[in-house]
Parts: structure tokens; sequence; C-alpha cells
């Protein structure tokens, strides 16, 4: 039985590295185009870190996180967003699959459509953002370990942060796009599920009203992987559960996400030709 | 002259109407941007000191990122004018495009700043009453105030459709204008001081934003808006549109030379 399963995983693993890398073959067609490309998105899109950066030098601490601290929790939340967008691009840009009806073609294939459409490509082009998560993650790191705000398993807790942070994009990203097949176009919704909670994030939840505070902890939880986990970890309060509660909210985002997709899919019907 | 003036009304109305078939995504968009003030207003009601800084009390920056919020839908959010360009030139419709008996750049600009004026009246402004009904919204009592605020708008709108021209006509030379575009966004945010007044920067940087074409898309009609400012950065803008507008023309025409259509 367990064989059985393994083999079925290196089989899906497999194609999907085969479909990944003839998407990833086909960006990689003009190299310098991509690398400047890369480079110049990672340097010109730490404009919101400059933002930050300006913010604390003017008015110091922000309810009790110094620049340290909010460059780490921008370091989490930038490379939870990077993965998402490195593997997810496809759910990213949703949109276009349900105006064109190419989502059609994903249905004729031998293997789930969600399998098949992460597989469609990569977001390769975007990983300036998972470049500006490590630069602020290589930064703040040794600081904060320097003055013993971080130690020990602390450093594990981080590491699961992002993953968790990841997750929960995945999931707020998936039920975003399977909104699209009850409205098809999606993209202004993905500026209030995605960029928005993003932004707020990227500061302490503290600074906001309780409601949107409890809005980016379970609606559009991505306050859930990042915020809550750090506060503990970075001794700005809470208590050990904080690192427990993204372990019960991310199976259950990521289950809601599925069952979401999986309602839409089952009432798709073609918009194309 | 009066028959330019008129294909120019016909296209400024034909780029205003075009958006109301997208106004359910429109209403989820104000939504949006009623949340982006909200996170904004309560980042700066937690950081700005109770006797303000540089001429910005809370109250005051409330209104700041309040303004700006509604403004932007006129100079910065919604600009189709890039990729619209850009797409011209793959599909090759650009070839009809240059053919028309009417100058290119001005005939995309009209399209464009039709558009920019819905995006104000049925985005920006249903921003500003959200915002309203959260912390209140203040508006000049002064009818000059209110006249220098639209001026300094027109320009800054004016200035913005200009500067996402010029990434799109790059599209003549490149294979693709994401990365302009990027950077030209990124520029916005951290020159044009949508989200922060320009006085928060380091000073270097301060003075590059006030004296750069960003800094009139948001920081100057806000300013004049809220009484913190004359109309003297009416003038800086009025050199930044001419400016603009003859580095544009310039590109146009060398596009124009450039262009080779394939196909038949």
């Amino acid at each position: 039985m367990t064989g059985g399963w393994c083999q079925r995983l290196r089989t899906v693993a497999r194609v999907y590295w085969v479909l990944v890398s003839a998407s990833l073959r086909g960006q990689m067609q003009y190299r310098l185009d991509f690398i400047g490309n890369t480079l110049i998105q990672a340097i010109m899109g730490a404009d919101s870190l400059i933002l930050i950066v300006a913010v604390l030098a003017r008015f110091g601490p922000i309810m009790g996180w110094t620049t340290m601290d909010i460059a780490m929790l921008f370091a989490v939340t930038r490379v939870g967003n990077g993965v998402y967008m490195l593997i997810c691009n496809e759910l990213d840009r949703f949109e276009a699959y349900m105006v064109t009806g190419d989502f059609d073609s994903l249905l004729i294939r031998p293997w789930p459509p969600l399998f098949t459409l992460l597989a469609q490509g990569t977001g390769v082009r975007r990983l300036s953002f998972l470049a500006q998560g490590i630069a602020a993650f290589a930064v703040a790191a040794p600081r904060l370990a320097a003055v013993g705000a971080v130690a020990g398993c602390d450093w594990a807790w981080l590491a699961l942060a992002m993953a968790w942070t990841s997750l929960l994009y995945f999931a707020v990203g998936l039920a975003t796009a399977a909104a699209g097949f009850w409205l098809t176009r999606i993209d202004e919704l993905q500026v209030f599920t995605m960029i928005a909670p993003t932004t707020a994030t990227t500061y302490p939840l503290d600074v906001y009203p309780s409601w949107m505070r409890k809005l980016l902890l379970s609606v559009l939880p991505i306050g859930l992987g990042n915020y809550l986990p750090l506060r503990f970890i970075l001794g700005k309060g809470g208590s050990q559960a904080d690192l427990l509660w993204p372990a019960i909210g991310c199976p259950l985002a990521v289950a809601a996400a599925l069952w979401l997709w999986n309602r839409g899919v089952s009432r798709y019907s073609s918009t194309g030709t | 002259m009066r028959l330019m003036a008129r294909r120019w009304g016909v296209l400024f109305r034909k780029g205003f109407v075009q958006n109301f078939q997208y106004s359910a995504a429109h209403l989820v968009q104000t939504a949006a941007s009623v949340v982006f003030g909200l996170i904004y207003i309560s980042l700066w009601l937690a950081v700005t000191p109770a006797d303000g800084f540089d001429g910005y009390t809370p109250s005051v920056m409330v209104q700041y990122i309040c303004f700006n919020q509604v403004i932007a839908w006129f100079t910065q959010f919604g600009m189709g004018i890039r990729h619209r360009v850009a797409e011209s030139v793959r599909s090759g419709k650009i070839a009809v495009e240059l053919t028309r008996p009417m100058d290119f750049f001005f005939y995309k600009i009209a399209f464009e700043l039709g558009s920019q004026l819905y995006g104000l009246l049925f985005r920006g402004v249903p921003v500003g009453l959200g915002l309203a009904l959260f912390v209140g919204m203040c508006l000049p009592a002064s009818p000059v105030v209110w006249f220098f605020t639209l001026t300094e708008l027109a320009v800054g709108g004016y200035v913005g459709l200009t500067l996402g021209y010029l990434v799109g006509v790059s599209s003549f030379w490149t294979t693709e204008i994401r990365t302009a575009s990027w950077a030209v966004y990124s520029a916005q945010t951290l020159l044009g001081g949508i989200s922060m007044p320009l006085e928060v920067l380091p000073r270097g940087l301060e003075l590059l934003a006030k004296a750069s074409p960003f800094a009139h898309l948001a920081y100057f009609p806000t300013r004049i808006y809220l009484g913190l400012s004359g109309p003297m950065p009416i003038i800086a803008g009025l050199g930044w549109a001419v400016a603009l507008t003859i580095i544009a023309r310039a590109i146009t025409g060398r596009a124009r030379r450039r262009l080779e259509v394939q196909g038949g």
C-alpha cells in the first residue's frame, strides 16, 4: 500500500518537473533580459521597505516594534509571498484562464485541474519578492541575534512562520481564484484579498483597529502566519499558543479553499469558443 | 484647431463612457481602496506625535491619506495607457492608429483623460465617501483653494498619463514593458507621497522627490487642498507637463520611423 503511494508520488513529481521545466525553458529564452528584469524588480520593488525604514527612522519604534523587528516581519511576509508567487503563479493570473476559456484545456488532462494549473508555469520572474525577503532576513537576523531577541529554537519557529505564511497565501490565493468560477473577473478581488493584506501585515497588527486585526487573523488570515508567531518570538506579547494557532488555522484555511475550488470546478461552464 | 478640439472631445467621451461596462469590478476596487486608506490611516495615527511634525498633526494626516486615496484614481490608479499602447504594438494595431489623421500622442492622451475623469468621479469620490464614513473628511471652504487644487490635479493627471505613455511607447524597443512599468510604479509610490508626506523621507531623497514629476501626482495637490501650500507648485507642474510632452512626442517620432509591421 505504502509502495503504491510512493510510486504515485514519484510519478506526480516527475510529471510536475517535466511540465515546469518546459515552462522554465520558455521563460529563460532571453536569459539576460530575465536576469536584468529580476534585478531591477528586486531593487525597485523595495520601495515599501524604504517607506517603513523612513517612518521608523523619523518616529522611532512603532508600538514597541523596532526597525529590525519590522524588518523581520517584512522578511517573513515577503518570503512567504515569494514562495507562493514562485509555485502558484498561475493562480495569481487565473482570471485569464476564465476570460479566454483556457481552463477547458486543463480539464481534459489526466490529472487534477489544480495540479495541471500550477504546473503550467512558475513565477520565476517574481523571484524578486523572494530576494527582497531573503535580503531583509540577512540584515535583521544577525542584529536580532546579537541583542538576544532571537535565539535557539526561535530560528526553527521563524522558518515555520515563513512556511505557514506561504500556505496561507496559497489558501487565500486559491479561494480567490475559485471565486473566478462565479465572478469570472477576479483581478480586482485579488487587490482586496492578496495585496491589501500583504501591505497591512508588513506592519505589526497592533496599529490597526480591532475589527481589522480580526479580519487579518480570520477571513484574510495572512497575519496568522507572520504576525502572531513573530509577536511571541520577538517578545512583543502573546503566549506560546501563538506558535500553535497557525498549525490549526493553516490546514483549515487550505481545506476550506480546496473545498471552494472543487465546488467551482464542478459548476464550471466554458466561456471560450 | 476647432476640428482638432472636437476630435479630442469625442475621444475623451469614449474614454469616459467605456468604463461603465466594468462597474461591478470598480465597486470591489473601491472597497479595496477604502481598506488601503484605513490601513495607512491606522499606521499614521499610531506614529504621528500628538503635536504633529512639519505641520502635519494626526488629524491633518488622516485628511492627507483620505484625499490621496481619492485623487490617486485620477493621477495614478487604473491607468491603462501603458498597456493599451503596448498591446497595440504587440498586435500590430498600431499601424492603423499611426495612420490616423491625428497626432498619435494627443490621440492617446485625450482618450485616457476621459477614462481617468471617470476614475475620479466614479471610483475616487466613492472611496472618499467610504473613508468619510469611518474617519470623516473635511472640505476646504475657500473657492480659491478649490481652484488651485483642481488646477494642480489637472496638471498631475496629465503628468501621470504622460509618464504612462512613455512606459507604453517603450514597447517599440523592448519585448515587454513589465519592468519599466514596475520601475515607474515604484518611483510613484516612493517619490509621489501617496502614502506619506515627503518630509518623512531623508533630506536628500525629500528634495529629489519634490523636484520630480511624481510629487505632482499626490503630494502637491494634497498640500494645496489642505492649505499647507500656495499655488506655486502648479508652475513647476506645468514645467514638467511641457517637458514630458516634448519628450513623449520626440520619442513617438522615433518610434514611428522604427515601426515595422508584419503579416497581411
